[in-house]
C-alpha cells in the first residue's frame, strides 16, 4: 500500500514485536493512547538501536512514518533524537512521551500528522493535544489534517501523505540539484 | 491492514545526506492473523 506512496524512497516495514489488542503492536499501552513509560524506553532504545543498524549514516536521509501505536512509537523516536530524522508523518496516533513535551525540540522539522475526526480509538484529546503540540511548541515545520472517519488509513490520507512526502523531499533537496545542470540550459 | 516485513529484512545502503534517495521506515499496528 504504501510503496507507491513514497515514490522515489526505500521503504523499510519492520513489524512490533509485542503481541497486544489483537496486533503487534511497538509498545504496551496502559490504555488507548497511554504508554506504559518502561516499555517505551525500551521500544525507543531498540529502535534506534536498529535504525544505527540498518540506516547506519548520520546523515541519511531518513523519514519516518507510522500508523496507530506505530505513530505514536515514530513520535516518541522524533522527541527522543529530532536530528536523526529528516521528516515524519504520523497517522492516527498520538504523542505519548513523558510531558511536558519540550518547547521548540522539533524545530524546523517537517512533520504532518493525520487523524480521523471520528476516531472512535484513541481518546480526541490526545489527539488534538498532539497536534497542538506539533503546530505550536514543537517548532515543527507541521501540518495536521483531520480527515472524516475514524482509526484507519483512508486513501485521503494517502493521497495526502505521498503529495506532502514528495513535496517535502524536493525542498529538503540540495539547492544545486534542483537547478538544471548547464548542459540542460536550452542555448539562446 | 497487513505488513509482516521482519524486522532487518532490508538493509538500504549509507546515506550521503539529502542527495541520497530517502529512507522510509515505516511503523504499523499489525493486526494478528
Amino acid at each position: 500500500m504504501f510503496a507507491t506512496v513514497f515514490e522515489g524512497a526505500t521503504l523499510l516495514t519492520p513489524r512490533g514485536m509485542l503481541r497486544e489488542g489483537g496486533g503487534y503492536a511497538w509498545f504496551r499501552n496502559h490504555g488507548p493512547g497511554v504508554a506504559d513509560p518502561s516499555s517505551l524506553k525500551d521500544c525507543v532504545n531498540f529502535l534506534e538501536s536498529w535504525t544505527d543498524v540498518h540506516v547506519p549514516s548520520p546523515d541519511s536521509n531518513l523519514w519516518l512514518c507510522g500508523y496507530s501505536n506505530g505513530a505514536a512509537a515514530a513520535g516518541a523516536l522524533l522527541l527522543s533524537k529530532p536530528d536523526r530524522y529528516r521528516g515524519a508523518i504520523l497517522i492516527s496516533g498520538p504523542l505519548v512521551s513523558e510531558r511536558p513535551w519540550p518547547v521548540a525540540r522539533l524545530r524546523g522539522l517537517p512533520i504532518l500528522m493525520i487523524y480521523g475526526e471520528d476516531d472512535r480509538v484513541i481518546p480526541r484529546h490526545l489527539l488534538t493535544e498532539s497536534a497542538t503540540y506539533l503546530a505550536e511548541a514543537s517548532g515543527a515545520h507541521a501540518s495536521v489534517l483531520a480527515t472524516p472517519g475514524g482509526h484507519d488509513i483512508a486513501p485521503s490520507s494517502l493521497i495526502a501523505t505521498r503529495k506532502w512526502f514528495a513535496k517535502e523531499v524536493e525542498l529538503s533537496r540540495p539547492a544545486a540539484l534542483k537547478s538544471p545542470r548547464p548542459w540542460e540550459i536550452a542555448p539562446c | 491492514m497487513k505488513i509482516e516485513t521482519p524486522v532487518g529484512a532490508q538493509s538500504p545502503p549509507a546515506g550521503e545526506g539529502t542527495a541520497t534517495p530517502p529512507v522510509v521506515v515505516f511503523f504499523a499496528w499489525t493486526r494478528i492473523g
